[in-house]
């Protein structure tokens, strides 16, 4: 873990899939590996099987010539014999083309050249049964020569005529059934007849004596071979043989128990280390994912307690040296400005809470000394315009000026507390409607038509966007706008006044628009502020109050006042009163 | 039809044989008639077995006669065969006397006169009378003095005559030999019996000769020896006997209680040395000759009594003139006492041993003939060791061994019948 939290999530990632990539190349290399051991025993398995397939093909073989060689020594036909030594030239053949094809060891050497020996020498000794067989039939042929010579001659006693007769039937019966006893007396007999015979009969007699024992000899020969040295060869061919079968099966065993080990050991290989590696990818996993879940688990609880408004400490993971280590210390660096925020808002709080005090005394303070303040002034003007008319004829021309002087600033002061009664009550008073606006400068204008006319102005209204607000504040707006256009015009011009709105990033913004004298750019910040006068008061009379009126209107309505100008030129105030009106406009 | 004449068909025969013989015995060129032109250009052909035709003999003889002998060595029945049937193929045959009777019978042997052998009289008289003392029993079968004496009427009869079929030479009681190393050592007469053959410890480890006429007589003695068959004539056995061992030895053969069939010593040796065989029926030169090489192989002395078997020369009928007084110079060269020590080495007896005495060491003679215990160690005629200094020979001296004798390898009555049945045995 220690490690793994060494490391960044990319190369934690990284590292997984490398690991899991050579668990993955362990196991194919493994199945590999096994695959081509399995693939080698599959290999001897097939080879030793062939082996013991041709070997049970020479087994077949042998018995097929050893039927065709009995059924020839009981026929004697040469067709059989042919058959016979085709059948033992195969045997030879397949012999020789197993030699090459068996798994080279001196024992399996050894077999073969055996076996090939007793099948020379099996095949040999066919070759002289054969022979001895074919020299029978002649000898027969020629004993029955002489026999026949003895038999149908005129000259030959009866009795001996039929004791010939005898002897020839048992040398029959002797090659059906080859008694010795039976051809023993015979040629007793034979022997007899010879020393009784005279001349001519006698030649005959030891002629066919002669053939006649070459037919018992050819007989006894041949079977001889057949029974004894053929018999032996194959007997030994076979017992070889069977040696190099049961080398062949033990063999084939031994390659099929490896085969069967191999796969068995191979399938618990690949299991055993699938299983394992398996196990270790998913533990890489669980451990490369709690890496990263678990730290991220508790910054997102951390989260919801911030989202919550809980106090916390800090924030967990900040010592992590990985990509969550490093978003932690930003959540932490989020946590602190958060806190301090929080002070500070607490602080602004305090702030807001002591300024709205300080203002509503401030207005309180402004309404009481306006509101009382007017009632000494109303008793200094009623004691003036008393003074006035009871001690006018009394006063001199400097105290008459002096007493107008008084009446014209008590005057004064009530303008002025009149208005910094009506400047203090602004966006304190009245809910907020829907204003035609159109209708609103409508009014105004009617108001206003005695000035209009008396200086002779031309005023023009565009199409004016209806807006939510204080119907009486945005009129007195208007009125305060309209008027200055009216007003701060030189007596050699007649006014001109534009009255209208322009839809400027989605929110209405009105103007008005004048001719005037304007506003010269080096006053422009004190335009707003309230009993800034920037013309004389004889020229332009007033209080300097209304700009600042229209300013704390614009921005009870949360909207902005701004304005072009250049002195001499006139100058365009543009102002905006919030959104909703729009939106509820354009609905409208 | 004009009969075939015998002269022309012998001629036809004796081509036959010569191109068979050559191709059968692994030679190219053998057997061309003897020639007369001088004693060296003699060839005499002998065929027999390759326990009687052994090169130091054959060397010896052509050194000492001065004439041109040819070995054809083959298996004992392949031999009785060929000089069976081709007479014209050789002029000796040095084999077993059980094939004499059928020789005879056959015609392909002539006889021989007793007078133009010198060493006659120095025979001893097992074949002459049957016993080498009046104690001792004749033995069943075709005993060799039964077959010796050939009759006027051309009958072959115990009878003195001045013909004989063959002449005496070698002979020997055989018995089976057994490795040492597996079976432990017999006492002789007593424990070590015929019925080893068939002892069930030994099955597949058992081998008997590829010869019905011995082979035969071994297997027979076995199944007597062990109680499983009685027979009242082992040497001339019926054709009941024959099915009833028969029934007896397939089964064994089935069982798998034989290795096989040797045709040969050579491969009776290689049998025990290399094919794990331990107990078989053999001849005494194969088991002097695994003794050389190492391996512990006993000759075994039967309770039951030995198979004896008496070897012979017999002349080919087709012999006569030069080749025939050559013939009779063999004959006499064989009983003058050098082949009798030489063969006597390997464990043979000859019939005359006073005249190869002196061709023997003191020791030897006292080992081989007189049964007494080697005072020193024996070499054989390879001149391995044979036999150690402080052994005694199996079974005593001549005299007590060949008084033991069971029954003599024989051409029974029933001959082609035990073919038949030996052909049932091997491939059962």
């Amino acid at each position: 873990m220690t490690l793994l939290s060494n490391l960044s999530i990319k190369w934690r990632i990284s590292l997984g899939f490398v690991l899991i990539s050579c668990f993955v190349l362990i196991i194919s290399a493994i199945a590999l590996v096994e695959s081509a051991r399995t693939l080698k025993n599959f290999t001897q398995y097939q080879q030793i099987n062939n082996e013991a397939t041709q070997m049970l093909a020479i087994d077949n073989s042998v018995i097929h010539t050893q039927r065709a060689v009995q059924e020839y020594v009981h026929t004697g036909y040469q067709a059989v014999a042919e058959k016979a030594k085709r059948q033992l030239s195969d045997l030879s053949d397949t012999l020789a083309m197993l030699r090459p094809n068996l798994s080279a060891s001196s024992d399996t050497e050894t077999y073969l050249n055996k076996m090939t020996t007793h099948l020379e020498n099996y095949s040999r000794t066919f070759e002289f049964a054969v022979e001895e067989i074919k020299n029978g039939k002649v000898f027969l042929q020629t004993s029955q020569i002489y026999f026949k010579s003895i038999a149908d001659s005129g000259d030959t006693p009866a009795d001996i005529r039929n004791k010939v007769l005898d002897i020839n039937n048992n040398l029959y019966s002797y090659l059906f059934d080859p008694d010795l006893q039976l051809v023993t007396a015979s040629l007793n007999q034979l022997d007899q007849l010879i020393d009784l015979s005279t001349s001519d009969l006698k030649e005959r007699l030891i002629h066919y004596k002669r053939q006649y024992l070459n037919v018992i000899q050819s007989k006894r020969g041949h079977l001889f071979l057949v029974t004894v040295v053929m018999a032996g060869e194959a007997q030994e061919f076979q017992y070889v043989s069977s040696k190099l079968k049961n080398r062949i099966l033990a063999d084939k065993e031994v390659v099929s128990t490896q085969f069967r080990d191999v796969i068995s050991r191979t399938h618990s290989i690949i299991v055993a280390t699938s299983t394992i590696l398996i196990l270790l990818a998913l533990a890489l996993a669980y451990l490369i994912t709690r890496s990263i879940i678990r730290p991220l688990d508790q910054i997102t609880r951390t989260f919801q307690q911030l989202a919550d408004n809980q106090r916390i400490d800090k924030i967990p993971g900040i010592h992590l040296k990985d990509e969550i280590g490093t978003m932690s210390r930003a959540a932490d660096t989020f946590r602190l400005n958060d806190e301090k925020n929080k002070i500070l808002a607490r602080e602004l709080s305090i702030e807001r809470s002591n300024l709205e005090r300080s203002n509503k005394e401030l207005e309180q303070f402004a309404r009481i000394t306006s509101h009382d303040l007017q009632e000494p002034l109303r008793t200094i003007s009623s004691f003036v315009q008393l003074f006035d008319k009871q001690y006018q004829d009394v006063l001199d021309e400097k105290g008459l000026k002096y007493l107008s002087f008084i009446n014209e600033a008590s005057n004064r002061m009530r303008s002025l507390i009149h208005d910094v009664l009506e400047y203090s009550r602004i966006g304190k008073t009245g809910d907020l409607e829907l204003i035609d606006i159109n209708t609103l400068v409508e009014d105004i204008l009617k108001d206003l038509h005695a000035a209009v006319q008396s200086k002779g102005a031309t005023v023009s209204v565009g199409r004016l966007i209806s807006t939510m607000g204080n119907a009486l504040e945005v009129r007195s707006l208007f009125m305060n706008l309209v008027s200055n256009g009216l007003k701060f015009v030189p007596e050699e011009r007649k006014p001109l006044v534009e009255i209208g709105c322009n839809i400027i990033d989605g929110l209405p913004v009105y103007y008005v628009r004048d001719n005037g004298i304007g506003i010269d750019s080096a006053q422009r910040d004190k335009a707003f502020m309230i009993f800034q006068r920037m013309q004389d008061r004889k020229t332009y009379p007033g209080n300097g109050i209304g700009l600042a009126h229209c300013k704390k209107i614009v921005e009870s309505h949360n909207g902005k006042i701004w304005f072009e100008s250049s002195e001499g030129k006139g100058c365009t105030f543009f102002f905006t009163l919030g959104g909703q009106a729009w939106t509820t406009s354009l609905s409208a | 039809m004009k009969p075939v004449s015998d002269t022309a068909h012998n001629g036809n025969r004796r081509d036959f044989l010569k191109k068979s013989t050559a191709a059968l015995t692994g030679l190219g060129s053998i057997t061309a008639a003897p020639f007369i032109y001088s004693k060296k250009q003699f060839r005499l052909v002998v065929i027999g077995t390759h326990a009687a035709l052994q090169e130091e003999i054959r060397l010896k003889a052509m050194d000492d006669l001065g004439i041109e002998i040819v070995h054809e060595p083959a298996g004992n029945a392949v031999t009785m065969h060929r000089a069976a049937t081709r007479p014209a193929s050789f002029d000796l045959y040095e084999d077993s006397t059980d094939g004499v009777k059928i020789l005879w019978q056959a015609g392909s042997i002539q006889p021989i006169e007793i007078e133009r052998i010198r060493h006659w009289d120095s025979i001893n008289s097992l074949t002459k009378t049957g016993k080498l003392t009046p104690d001792a029993s004749y033995g069943a079968g075709d005993a060799p003095y039964t077959l010796l004496w050939a009759q006027k009427n051309r009958d072959l009869k115990p009878t003195p005559s001045d013909y004989v079929s063959f002449v005496p030479t070698f002979h020997n009681v055989d018995s089976f030999g057994y490795n040492a190393d597996v079976i432990p050592e017999g006492i002789a007469y007593e424990t070590e019996s015929w019925a080893w053959l068939l002892d069930e410890r030994f099955a597949g480890r058992v081998a008997v000769i590829n010869a019905p006429t011995i082979a035969i007589f071994d297997l027979a003695m076995a199944a007597e020896a062990k109680g499983l068959i009685n027979i009242s004539n082992i040497g001339n056995m019926t054709r009941w006997d024959l099915d009833r061992l028969f029934t007896i030895l397939i089964e064994y053969k089935k069982n798998g209680h034989f290795r096989g069939a040797w045709t040969s010593v050579p491969q009776s040796i290689d049998f025990m040395m290399n094919e794990g065989v331990i107990v078989q029926s053999m001849f005494s030169p194969a088991a002097t000759a695994l003794r050389g090489q190492g391996l512990p192989c006993i000759y075994a002395a039967p309770r039951e009594g030995y198979r004896a078997w008496h070897g012979g020369i017999c002349v080919s009928s087709k012999t006569h003139g030069p080749e025939l007084d050559a013939a009779y110079e063999y004959i006499d060269w064989w009983l003058s006492g050098w082949a009798g020590a030489y063969i006597s080495r390997q464990g043979f007896y000859i019939s005359n041993p006073q005249h190869s005495k002196k061709y023997m060491t003191q020791n030897e003679w006292d080992y081989w003939y007189m049964g007494e215990q080697a005072t020193e160690d024996l070499t054989n005629t390879q001149g391995q060791i044979a036999v150690k200094k402080g052994h005694y020979r199996k079974g005593g001296s001549y005299t007590n061994r060949l008084n033991n004798i069971n029954v003599w390898n024989s051409a029974m009555d029933t001959y082609e019948y035990s073919l038949l049945k030996w052909q049932e045995f091997l491939l059962a």
